[in-house]
């Protein structure tokens, strides 16, 4: 299974000071089986080598909108089922999404490339359309990326 | 009033001729900066020179810019001695002289906080020849100024960080580009003439192929002043250590003007590293200045060996062709092992292009074990990755079960499994997309593979319309709004006249498949 979206975001590698998150194209791929998230777009990627960059991505089921699974870098993927996600993500959400969550086993982070990032989705999350988006807390401040919606596979 | 004069203000400059120079070179005298003191300074205005030492004094010329074939370069004869800034790794301070360079420390590959991190200590040097040369001074313009720690690697092997002819490859300069993006960085603020620290590499390579790599360094120096970014960046000439490029040294250029206070190591930085001129060797007056060499003798800098991190997935590469790649950030290189356990350079591929030529050309990919950060590394020895091709590709060897849409292959260490791929049927009668899959216990890769033909606006015949549609896209690279791989028909993931030759070529063409 292949979808695409494509939002108008440039991708970038630079380092402002200011947060620049942004995703550019999302593509998943696998029915049946693990199933392969690509986000093409702005993440800091170098800011990944050179801090503790706390980006964190969010894939929220938006059938009923309300399961996701976290992506930390560092910490490995959460999931967990958040109502207060039903509207979309906002600033005002991330403060509880980062207090909770349950530990994934197979969901992970397989590729930091400078303007792709590429994960793998919990065996659990369910299939049809979804939403993707970055988020980092900065200096005490949420900064999220747009969204950009797909539709995923089934699991195993 | 310029930075640069601003500076000078701090020092008391003298218009000293040295005589055996044919440029008659300035020199710089600020006796309370012994950093600074005797610094190569313009004849002409008295600024200080902000060049790594050996480089030449590299000028634009009527154009005003630099690169261009009118660039006036200069030499000194004082130029290599000309040191600031150095960086010692594998240590965090030292007492004393200098130490001389040692064994490089090894660093693994991985994101902040995971990986083994690099420590480092940069110092500032009394950089004028004579009594005194390279010892460690207090000098007051160094005072709490942000130094940028850079690690550059030697992606080709071939002992020397940057574009050189010294490796005896008078065609691999697009390759050696690469070398010239820092695979690390980090921001430290010096104190008493040192800073240091830590950092982290993006880079490495499996074991057989590790990266050797070199750090340098960089500041502006002060004072700070309220006016210039706000009194948070110092506003006075840049200092470095040796390093593969000019740097562009314009704050303005490489600083982000939205800086919300100091510089914090542990803060996002707001500086970007830009090559001010990518160095040609085959300039006579630039020859192999700016090449860096991984252990010969160069003072202000020191090494590190970086490991790729733990597997995080199969994907696949391929060695790329010097002719036709391009620096991209879609297309990283690292470095690898080929059949035979020897070293080899790496395209890690984020997409590939096959010729639509039926069985006319094919092409040879490597699947392969890789890190987070797509170097390569070692898997679990006997693990399975199954290949599934989508769409027109074909996979024509290995071939152990008479499937061209699907191979088995095992994976016993970093050298990976050669795969040779190719499309069906004749020339131009695929569809433009396909892709290889890469299944494997707990996991999923994919690869898109671009198959384009020259009717790239599917009119169904090659004509002047499509030459106007790559026109329309001239210069729009992978990654860019626009960009569209149709179009890009050398596959070198960027839109130009080359593609536009291409549609020339097969002028008049029927292409029956869009």
């Amino acid at each position: 299974m292949i979808a695409v979206a494509v939002l108008l975001a440039p991708p970038g590698a630079t380092t402002p000071t200011d947060p620049t998150l942004a995703i550019a194209a999302v593509a998943t791929h696998g029915d049946g089986g693990p199933r392969l998230l690509r986000i093409d777009g702005s993440f800091q990627a170098l800011d990944l080598v050179q801090l503790a960059w706390p980006l964190q991505i969010v894939v929220r089921e938006t059938t009923v909108g309300t399961g996701y699974v976290r992506y930390d870098v560092v910490t490995g993927p959460v999931t967990g089922n958040a109502p207060a996600l039903a509207d979309g993500l906002d600033a005002a959400d991330v403060p509880g999404l980062l207090a909770s969550g349950n530990p994934s086993p197979d969901g992970a982070v397989v590729f930091l490339g400078v303007t792709r990032l590429e994960l793998l989705l919990p065996a659990t999350f369910p299939a049809g359309p979804a939403e993707v988006q970055f988020f980092v807390v900065d200096e005490g401040e949420a900064v999220l990326s747009n969204p950009a919606a797909v539709v995923v596979g089934s699991g195993s | 009033m310029t930075r640069h004069q601003r500076v000078a203000l701090l020092c008391v400059l003298a218009a000293s001729c040295i005589a055996a120079d044919p440029e008659c070179a300035r020199i710089f005298e600020a006796e309370g900066d012994l950093m600074l003191h005797r610094d190569i300074a313009d004849p002409e205005t008295g600024e200080l020179l902000e060049l790594p030492p050996f480089a030449p004094w590299v000028q634009p010329g009527a154009d005003g810019r630099l690169g261009t074939g009118d660039d006036e370069v200069r030499s000194f004869a004082f130029l290599p001695a000309d040191i600031d800034l150095i960086v010692r790794t594998g240590l965090r301070s030292f007492s004393g002289p200098v130490p001389v360079r040692s064994r490089p420390p090894d660093v693994v590959a991985e994101p902040f906080g995971e990986g083994t991190p690099l420590e480092f200590v940069v110092a500032a040097v009394n950089g004028y020849p004579g009594p005194g040369w390279l010892e460690p001074t207090d000098p007051p313009s160094l005072e709490g100024s942000p130094v940028l720690v850079m690690a550059f690697a030697d992606l080709d092997g071939d002992g020397a960080i940057g574009i050189t002819l010294s490796d005896g490859d008078p065609f691999d300069a697009s390759l050696e580009g690469a070398e010239l993006e820092p695979v690390g960085r980090r921001l430290a603020i010096a104190s008493g003439g040192r800073a240091s620290g830590e950092f982290f590499v993006s880079a490495g390579g499996p074991p057989g192929a590790e990266l050797d790599l070199i750090v340098g360094a960089a500041a502006f120096t002060g004072p700070f002043d309220p006016g210039h970014f706000g009194g948070e960046v110092p506003s006075g000439p840049m200092v470095m250590t040796r390093l593969p490029f000019l740097p562009e040294t314009d704050p303005n250029e490489v600083i982000d003007g939205n800086l919300p206070g100091p510089a914090d190591p542990f803060g996002l930085a707001g500086v970007e590293v830009k090559q001010a001129l990518e160095p040609d060797p085959t300039v006579p007056d630039i020859g192999e200045s700016f090449t860096v060499p991984v252990h010969g003798i160069a003072p202000s800098i020191d090494g590190a060996r970086a490991h790729s991190g733990a597997f995080a997935r199969f994907g696949l590469v391929a060695e790329p062709a010097a002719s036709s790649y391009r620096d991209l950030a879609s297309r990283p290189l690292r470095p690898g092992l080929d059949s035979s356990g020897d070293r080899v350079l790496f395209e890690v591929l984020q997409h590939a292009f096959v010729d639509d030529d039926g069985s006319a050309s094919a092409r040879v990919l490597r699947v392969v074990a890789l890190d987070r950060f797509g170097n390569v590394t070692t898997p679990s020895p006997g693990s399975t990755v199954t290949v599934v091709a989508d769409g027109p590709v074909r996979i024509t060897s290995p071939d152990g079960d008479g499937n061209p849409a699907r191979e088995v292959v095992v994976l016993s260490n970093a050298r990976g499994i050669a795969l040779t791929i190719d499309d069906g049927g004749g020339a131009f009668d695929d569809s433009n997309l396909g892709g290889l899959s890469l299944e494997y216990a707990g996991g999923l890769s994919q690869l898109p593979i671009w198959l384009p033909d020259p009717d790239v606006d599917d009119s169904g015949e090659v004509d002047g319309a499509d030459v106007a549609l790559a026109q329309s896209l001239d210069r729009l690279e992978v990654g860019d709004p626009g960009y569209d791989f149709q179009v890009d028909l050398t596959g070198d993931g960027r839109i130009d006249e080359d593609d536009v030759v291409r549609i020339l070529a097969n002028d008049g063409l029927i292409v029956s498949i869009p």
